[in-house]
């Protein structure tokens, strides 16, 4: 899934924002949030599980479970509650 | 129906309770254990952990040093690392403080020696400036606490000591066989009756008709989430107010005895905003990267201390076969090994180092005189 | 430390009501919210950036009618511990401050339920709720071709949302059957216009030609690092699975959710009595009709007082709101009884809809045995169900025992995503859930920088309390 999951024609976004996720430019509007700006573009594999470095990323949408932790400007962050600005560097917390 | 009778009956499952009960019934005696919550459910779980000789008693050296043998031999079944450890100091008065405390601990043979603040940076790159002095230990590291009270679930069982969990023991008679010993929902005797109880010994001396002279701590311990490798080992502080070790999953454990509030027979402890900012503030003054961590759970453990900071270990005056263990500072560490001196003593053994034998207090109720 | 007669923690409908209705009664009164602006969950507004064609929302009245009031409110301040008193530790924009109020009302709703399955920890499967905020709140479909799963009324929500918004649902799987719903129908008709917008989007998916699956339950979700299709199986009325469906269905995304749990982490934190009630949710602290707990000036509201939806939400606000003013002698008893007499109807009529949806999502047992043993239950540690079973062999019998032995709910998330499954395994092998308990609460409520509480400091301002003798 790499096209773009924004709805079209029933809002007006904020203003057209950048930011980088690790080596990679995203297009995204000012009031999305991260973690809805990666979803968007198909980005949705965001960090390792601790133990079985099995894949995870946003699942309550809600800053409970934590899945969507990344780190942002070299902050861990749930991305799901942060506002995306432009120029935000954001680092995946996938182990290879 | 008449209740079931054994040799000893011991009230507490933390690691003293289990300790002595261990010790007991491979001595041979039938052994019955109450415990109100579940095994190592009190400080004996909840603890930060640390396994170090730098944070004990010059006069608790000796026993330090074996109950610190006694996990290493439990090993991977309580996570038990030896990671070497350091403690640091910050000003010229922490530097001479901590000089005088190493000599101390050297005299009473803990293997620590006196290191070059720059010294301890290059085993710790990670730790903040300006460092004063320092000294390490190669034998501290850390158990898992978490763990204590599955491993003496195991062990118990093995022994064939009955164990009752969640039975809260509500009264205690003296009579002609031994203690009657009433709990939630089961009744039992003991000839012997061993008071383990942590920090709730003054409620259980209170059982007995005695007044423990117990002062309870409520310790603040807290986790961080996962980080990158930063620490390798223990790091302490001079006056005995920080514990910080990364275990091997990553987490940050911090404690160091900053107190929170609470009454242990109310429940669990709370933690307070002035303990916990002050213990964060500690540990992140002696390792800067810890600022980029997030806190993720914060507790408090109850500890019981006796007024001279000494253990009380032994037999109960003019109580013939009622002992007390509990009271030791440092009593994770120290716990598997006075538990089995206390064993011993039940056993009509002589303890291969001495009691702490409670007589040296007036046990008398208040008012009783 | 700053004092208030009354705080309210949480704004979502029970918060702003209550803080409305105090505030209106004269108590100075602040509302804490998490989240940058009033709404809560069910009424999320859309980011202050983005602008809709001038449609009125859902929640908009109540955010009105909090503006015009004079509570104070306090948005993006995250409560990190409390203590009786009631103190209140923030931490905000400014950094951490301990509040202080003679009345506190706790109104911090829900966490979404999820009981465990193969497979759902992969990128790409996320909560019911989460599909509706990503929809509602972000404007982003979930995915293009979506499998919505497990029970209840939000399952129908958000399959219709999907196919508004554009998107395709690969199935639609309901643990209940028609009867399951048809049953409910007598209560349900005392909301014609919930039933009315239930059969719109019921017409939705019959259009779209969705492929419905009524009493089935998703046995695994497949795909390498993100979600390739699912299989399913048809379940017996234990919701256990039986007869399974031979061919797999493609999807790029799972949307699954069986209904919401009280949160509860505030109240054992500040150790109030609860009961289970799995009519209600799960675990619910005992309140009485007023919402006011066995501690005096403490009250809990809304979804986290037992799960009754959101119309019944706002009205509990108000009545606790009432209570605590007439204990604060800001009105007399007459005052509280008219005031009270009307809400407490309508809290009934509307508690009585809400408790039959939520009745849909109570956990049957077969979802629970067919758990198998290598699916992941605690997300945050990787602790799968064969471990809790293992520590069960080893002897533990509550929850906090599985949680020393084996990390479950030790992780970031504190147990919010795995403690009603894993209550609910151990609680299937030991009896009950009163035998199994609750996961011991402990602050911070969620994690929180390190920073933002130690501050700027030197060494100087760590005050060092009397060290243990040498």
């Amino acid at each position: 899934m790499n096209d773009d999951l924004r709805i079209q024609g029933a809002v007006f976004r904020g203003r057209p924002v950048r930011f980088q996720v690790d080596d990679q430019w995203i297009q995204s509007y000012e009031g999305e949030t991260v973690a809805a700006a990666l979803w968007a573009c198909g980005i949705r594999h965001l960090r390792s599980s601790p133990v079985m470095a099995a894949p995870r990323g946003m699942f309550c949408y809600m800053g409970l479970c934590q899945e969507c932790v990344v780190l942002i400007d070299g902050k861990r962050e749930t991305s799901c509650s942060f506002p995306v600005s432009d120029g935000l560097r954001v680092s995946l917390l996938k182990t290879p | 129906m008449s209740d079931a009778s054994f040799d000893a009956v011991i009230l507490g499952g933390g690691v003293m309770g289990s300790a002595v009960a261990l010790r007991l019934a491979e001595g041979g005696m039938r052994v019955a254990l109450f415990e109100q919550q579940a095994l190592g459910a009190g400080a004996s779980g909840v603890n930060a952990g640390t396994l170090s000789l730098q944070t004990k008693r010059a006069a608790l050296m000796p026993y330090a040093l074996a109950g610190h043998e006694l996990w290493r031999r439990a090993g991977a079944r309580v996570g038990y690392r030896e990671t070497g450890g350091l403690t640091l100091a910050f000003t010229p008065d922490e530097a001479g403080a901590l000089e005088e405390l190493v000599e101390q601990r050297r005299q009473a043979g803990a293997p620590i020696e006196l290191i070059h603040g720059d010294r301890a940076r290059e085993l710790e790159p990670q730790l903040g400036k300006p460092i004063e002095a320092a000294s390490y230990c190669a034998l501290d590291g850390y158990a898992n606490a978490s763990l204590t009270g599955l491993y003496y679930r195991g062990l118990l069982a093995e022994a064939g000591v009955h164990v009752r969990e969640a039975q809260r023991v509500e009264t205690i008679d003296r009579e002609s066989r031994g203690f009657r010993v009433h709990a939630t929902s089961e009744a039992c005797i003991g000839t012997r009756l061993v008071l383990a109880g942590g920090a709730w010994l003054k409620q259980a001396g209170a059982l007995l008709g005695i007044s423990l002279p117990i002062i309870v701590r409520a310790n603040i311990v807290s986790v961080t989430e996962r980080m990158p490798p930063l620490l390798r080992g223990v790091v302490l502080h001079t006056y005995g107010r920080l514990t910080l070790k990364q275990k091997p999953n990553g987490t940050f454990l911090i404690g160091g005895a900053w107190q929170g509030e609470g009454d242990p027979t109310q429940g669990p402890g709370r933690v307070t905003p002035e303990g916990l900012i002050g213990n964060l503030r500690l540990a992140e003054y002696a390792l800067p990267p810890l600022a980029r961590s997030r806190l993720i759970r914060s507790w408090v453990g109850y500890e019981a201390r006796a007024p001279d900071v000494l253990p009380l270990v032994g037999e109960i005056p003019d109580y013939p076969n009622a002992y007390v263990i509990g009271a030791v500072l440092g009593g994770y560490t120290i716990g598997p090994y006075i538990g089995r001196l206390l064993g011993d003593a039940v056993l009509g053994q002589e303890p291969e180092l001495a009691l702490f034998p409670p007589a040296r207090f007036d046990l008398a109720p208040a008012g009783a005189n | 430390m700053t004092g208030y007669d009354v705080i309210v923690i949480g704004a979502g409908p029970a918060g702003m009501a209550a803080a409305t209705r105090a505030a209106e009664l004269g108590a100075h009164t602040a509302l804490i919210e998490q989240g940058p602006e009033p709404g809560g969950q069910v009424y999320r507004p859309l980011p202050s950036q983005f602008s809709a064609g001038g449609d009125a929302h859902p929640g908009d009245e109540l955010r009105e009618q909090l503006r015009s009031s004079t509570a104070t409110v306090l948005a993006k301040h995250a409560v990190w511990n409390l203590a009786d008193g009631y103190h209140v530790d923030v931490i905000g924009p400014q950094g951490t401050k301990r509040l202080q109020a003679r009345t506190l009302i706790l109104a911090t709703g829900t966490y979404e339920r999820f009981v465990p399955v193969q497979g759902w920890t992969l990128p790409g499967v996320i909560g019911l709720g989460a599909a509706t905020v990503l929809i509602k709140s972000q404007q982003v479909l979930p995915g293009r071709n979506v499998v919505v799963a497990g029970a209840g009324p939000l399952l129908l929500l958000v399959a219709a949302m999907i196919l508004e918004a554009g998107g395709r649902v690969a199935a639609f799987v309901d643990l209940n059957g028609v009867t399951d719903w048809t049953a409910r129908l007598p209560t349900m008709l005392s909301r014609p216009d919930l039933i009315w917008q239930g059969s719109r989007w019921w017409s939705r998916l019959l259009r779209a030609g969705t492929p419905v699956f009524r009493r089935h339950v998703i046995t695994c979700i497949e795909g390498e690092n993100d979600v390739a299709g699912v299989q399913l199986a048809r379940v017996d009325r234990n919701w256990r699975a039986t007869h399974r469906e031979a061919r797999t269905i493609a999807a790029d995304t799972v949307c699954m959710g069986n209904g919401l749990c009280p949160s509860t982490d505030m109240t054992r934190l500040l150790k109030l009595g609860h009961r289970f009630a799995p009519e209600l949710g799960g675990w619910v602290p005992e309140v009485d009709e007023n919402f006011r707990s066995e501690r005096e000036g403490l009250y809990v509201v809304g979804d986290g007082a037992g799960v009754r939806g959101a119309a019944a939400a706002p009205l509990s606000g108000e009545i606790a709101a009432l209570s605590a003013a007439h204990a604060l002698e800001r009105i007399d008893r007459d005052q509280l009884e008219r005031a009270r007499t009307p809400l407490v109807q309508d809290f009934r009529r509307a508690s009585r809809f809400g408790l039959t949806m939520s009745g849909l999502t109570t956990v049957r047992a077969g979802l629970i045995s067919d758990i198998s043993s290598d699916t992941v239950v605690c997300r945050c540690e990787d602790i799968t169900r064969g471990q809790i079973d293992d520590a069960v062999a080893a002897g533990c019998r509550d929850i906090n025992q599985v949680k020393a032995a084996t990390r479950c709910g030790m992780g970031p998330c504190q147990g919010k995503m795995c403690g009603d499954a894993a209550t609910s395994i151990l609680a299937s092998q030991v009896g009950s859930h009163e035998q199994v308990g609750q996961l011991t609460a402990r602050p911070p409520f969620r994690p929180v920088d390190t920073k933002a509480l130690t501050g700027s400091f030197d060494y100087d301002d760590i005050v060092m309390a009397e060290h243990a003798p040498t």
